[in-house]
């Protein structure tokens, strides 16, 4: 949200207007030199005015960081990243992108249309001068703001850029920042917790059913700010939130790499639910360039009876590394995990999730699909645990794989941990292709193979589907046709 | 948490680096290379993916040295005793604290000093930190061949003798000629109380058509270490069964590497672990498809008892060209106590796409309706366990074609749940 904010103050002090002729504004262009070290990290935490408390813990995690080495485990395979040639600060800014859509790759332009979105939010997405900050008003994400800002607020709910709570609610980001993802973490983990950007605050007071979805949907600015996105939402006693985040439309972005950190906290009766549809670059088709997006996310569903659930739909990024957990810390807590995992060309995949089962009569249902079309690899790993004082936990985990072509590669590593005798868990997973006969039927009735395809994908994973949001269960739908383009005939 | 870690050598480390170094081995390039190998490495640990619920670092307290003091009242006291099963009509070869010592039957056996094992083994698990030790350490080769025509039966009987702790490697080497069919019964028996520790190495090269069926029963004393190697090659259209009965051994793991080489090759691997007390028994397979048209099937039952661990490791390959393979595994674990814990990761590796591939896994306890359903029919609870215990360690067993072993394995699990109701 912190986009939201700047844009906000940006167009209160400009005349809206000018932007529609292409005017530009120098919002603020200073950017810390390339390279990460202790006066970076001090010098971050100064352009954010934080506290001292902040930059200590932001220094903490920079020298655990250093002791670090970076996890080898999964199954992806990319270049040596130099950390010391990112730039860890870079403020909104405005750079020298194409000039007009004529400029832009005609293939992501081909892929925009194929979504439906507007001309005008074609510019903003591949980064046409001038066009960013004008249109920001026109989307959702700011009407979400600005409408109902004051609603959320008549209810109690906390949502801004955490940048903005550690001012307005120290306490509360003291308290919990850190606790579910602790800064040692894991070697991401700790760099997000050094460096992170911004991301947003969410906080439900104790009873209140958010009155809204709350979504981070299409926020433009993300381009320079989220490079290592900070994401805390905490669900006081008895409270209900659905947040959605990301965006079914590609996205160029200048940030190779992202590392987000995202801490999800359910206190007693309390209920998150957590979507996601991530469509950042993918690389070209030789594999060149795309996004490495190493996120760590977690929940903690700390109080009896609490519930959190994790949506996914990933189709984007070169390289993947993301396994949203539940740790089901509260009696009778709930964890859920629901994904697709959709790679082509020559993306990587590995993804999946972690059930810790600690509390007693602790359930969690995992259902993950993955698609793995073209040269790329597509891997589930997931970890079902129950500790010794985890009476009565279930679990029920199902993975699919659907292959698409015989350059691609499909695995399921799961793990599955029992130390009670009073825990059931069940897995299953099964590996195929799409059957000939349901593509012979498909087609026999004027279907192109490619429709085709799409139509039994989409089939394959409805049960993910009907997960999501409506809002996003529609343009998810085609994005799974618009991602597995090119993978038949 | 990725934080570089000193790492500090054990002292079963530093007493098998000490051993290695007084020299008195044949230099081969394989056992140079297993010897390069720990000592960069050391014994596999859990940082080590394959090894990550049996860390060897910790489990292997020493390293008793390898058995060398062979003599003629060895083996007149290891015939004395009785084998861990019977088979009729098999050959029989015995093997004394890890070697060779004699065989009856109509088989062709050969009994060397070992040349460079690379060759044989195809390097297809030369990763494998245990197998390095083996390699390290392991003198002589016994290799079979199996004739074709007619059903040839074969015992391989290991005995563990002695009462101070120490150390065996044996290394099989079973050739089983194109169109051969045979059944092989593997049994392993040694002294409780005997912190002794033993590595069967056993490797079959399986020719076009030709037919195995493999029985393992694992009987080692209460205080072993039992680690065990099954390699494996099979032809076209060659059949391999294969199935381990675990009850013995303190820590035992039985690792199966198993390469389809050919089309239409069947595989089929099963076992019953039985594990009580402190016992710590796992079972690792890589079924590796790498020619099309195969078919797997493997089927892993697992009963934990008190403060006992179990492991299941299991995980198909398939390669690019290996187009219509059929794999299906599963494992299904019950815990019999709160103490108990179960490891379990089946894996799946797919690069082809024409392939039917799935696994399944079960954890939890007895179910209480069918207890309750016996106990309604007035069986005490102890006994309806017994009895539904039986049944599902049973399935395992009906895997076994042989009549006359899969009574007897039978008979095993009976014994093993009648020491549960006494207790």
């Amino acid at each position: 949200m912190a986009a939201v904010l700047e844009t906000l103050e940006t167009v209160k002090s400009v005349d809206v207007d000018a932007y529609k002729y292409g005017f530009v504004t120098d919002i603020e262009s200073d950017k810390a030199p390339k390279g990460l070290n202790e006066d970076i990290v001090r010098f971050i935490s100064a352009k954010k005015n934080e506290p001292a408390w902040l930059t200590e813990w932001r220094l903490d995690a920079y020298r655990r960081w250093l002791t670090m080495t970076e996890p080898k485990w999964a199954r992806v395979d990319y270049p040596k990243i130099d950390y010391q040639d990112l730039y860890y600060y870079s403020a909104p800014k405005t750079h020298a992108g194409p000039k007009s859509l004529d400029e832009v790759d005609p293939e992501l332009l081909k892929t925009y249309e194929k979504l439906g979105i507007p001309l005008r939010e074609r510019e903003i997405l591949a980064g046409v001068q001038g066009a960013k900050v004008a249109v920001d008003a026109v989307f959702d994400s700011v009407s979400v703001a600005t409408t109902f800002r004051e609603e959320l607020s008549k209810a109690g709910v906390v949502f801004c850029p955490i940048s903005e709570a550690v001012h307005s609610h120290p306490e509360l980001v003291q308290k919990y920042l850190g606790s579910v993802v602790p800064v040692t973490d894991n070697y991401f983990a700790t760099l997000n917790s050094a460096v992170f950007s911004d991301g947003s605050f969410v906080y439900i007071p104790p009873g209140v059913r958010c009155p809204m979805e709350l979504s981070t949907y299409f926020r433009i600015n993300e381009q320079n700010t989220g490079q290592f996105e900070r994401t805390l939402i905490i669900a006081d006693k008895g409270s209900y939130v659905s947040y959605l985040e990301g965006c079914t439309a590609p996205k160029r972005d200048e940030n190779q790499l992202h590392a987000a950190v995202v801490e999800l906290i359910a206190l007693e009766d309390a209920e998150i639910k957590y979507s996601t549809v991530q469509n950042w670059y993918p690389g070209d088709s030789q594999g060149r360039g795309g996004i490495y997006n190493f996120v760590t996310k977690r929940g903690d569903c700390r109080g009896d009876r609490s519930k959190i659930s994790w949506t996914q739909v990933e189709t984007g990024s070169a390289i993947t590394w993301k396994y949203p957990s539940c740790i089901l810390r509260g009696d009778h807590s709930r964890g859920e995990f629901y994904s697709i995992a959709i790679s082509n060309g020559r993306q990587q995949v590995d993804s999946g999730t972690k059930m810790l089962h600690l509390g007693r009569n602790t359930t969690s249902r995992i259902i993950s699909k993955g698609i793995s079309a073209g040269r790329s690899s597509n891997t589930y790993r997931g970890q079902v645990f129950a500790h010794r004082k985890a009476d009565g936990a279930r679990n029920f985990t199902n993975c699919d794989s659907l292959l698409i072509g015989n350059a691609c590669g499909a695995h399921t590593v799961p793990y599955i941990e029992s130390r009670n005798s009073g825990a059931v868990f069940e897995h299953e997973a099964t590996t195929s292709k799409i059957s000939e006969d349901q593509l012979f039927y498909c087609m026999q009735r004027g279907l192109s193979a490619e429709e085709a395809t799409a139509l039994i994908v989409n089939g394959f994973v409805r049960d993910v589907l009907q997960q999501l949001p409506m809002e996003f269960a529609v343009e998810a739908q085609k994005l799974i046709a618009v991602s597995l383009e090119g993978s038949v005939g | 948490m990725a934080v570089q870690l000193q790492t500090v050598r054990t002292p079963a480390e530093e007493a098998i680096l000490a051993r290695l170094a007084e020299g008195g081995r044949r230099h081969t390039q394989t056992r140079e290379k297993a010897v390069a190998r720990l000592r960069a490495n050391g014994l596999p640990n859990r940082r080590v993916e394959a090894w990550h619920y049996t860390d060897l670092r910790t489990l292997m307290r020493d390293a008793p040295p390898p058995f060398e003091a062979f003599t003629d009242d060895l083996v007149a006291e290891a015939m004395s005793q009785s084998a861990a099963l019977s088979l009729k009509d098999a050959a029989h070869v015995l093997f004394v604290n890890g070697r060779f010592v004699r065989h009856a039957g109509a088989l062709e056996v050969v009994d060397a000093d070992t040349g460079d094992q690379a060759a044989a083994a195809g390097d297809a698990y030369g990763d494998d930190g245990a197998v390095a030790l083996h390699r390290a350490f392991a003198g002589r080769t016994t290799t079979l061949r199996v004739p074709p025509s007619h059903r040839s039966i074969v015992h391989l009987d290991f005995r563990e003798l002695g009462t101070d702790a120490f150390s065996t490697f044996p290394h099989l080497v079973i050739e089983v000629v194109e169109g051969a069919d045979v059944l092989v019964l593997e049994t392993h028996r040694g002294p409780n109380d005997v912190s002794y520790q033993t590595h069967a190495l056993i490797e079959f090269h399986v020719a076009s058509s030709a037919k195995v069926e493999h029985v393992r029963v694992n009987e080692a004393g209460n205080k072993a270490l039992s680690l065990s190697t099954l390699g494996v090659d099979l032809a076209a259209r060659a059949a391999f069964q294969s199935f381990s009965l675990s009850s013995g051994a303190n820590v035992a793991r039985h690792q199966i590497f198993l390469r389809s080489l050919g089309e239409h090759a069947k595989i089929g691997l099963a076992g019953a672990t039985l594990a009580r007390g402190r016992q710590h028994a796992d079972t690792t397979l890589v079924v590796d498809h790498t020619a099309p048209r195969c078919e797997s099937r493997e089927f892993y039952r697992y009963i934990v008892d008190d403060m006992a661990t179990g492991v299941f490791q299991g995980k198909i390959v398939v390669a690019p060209n290996a187009q219509k393979t059929d794999g299906g595994m599963k494992s299904q674990t019950i815990l019999l106590s709160d103490t108990a814990a179960m490891n379990n990761k089946p894996e799946l590796e797919i690069f082809a796409d024409d392939v039917v591939c799935g696994h399944g896994a079960t954890c939890g306890s007895l179910n209480e309706n069918q207890l309750f359903y016996a106990h309604a029919r007035g069986i005490p609870p102890v006994e309806a366990e017994a009895l539904l215990l039986e049944a599902f360690a049973g399935e395992a067993i009906d895997r076994v074609g042989d009549e006359q072993i899969r009574e007897q394995l039978m008979d095993k699990v009976r014994d093993w749940l009648a020491q549960r109701v006494k207790s």
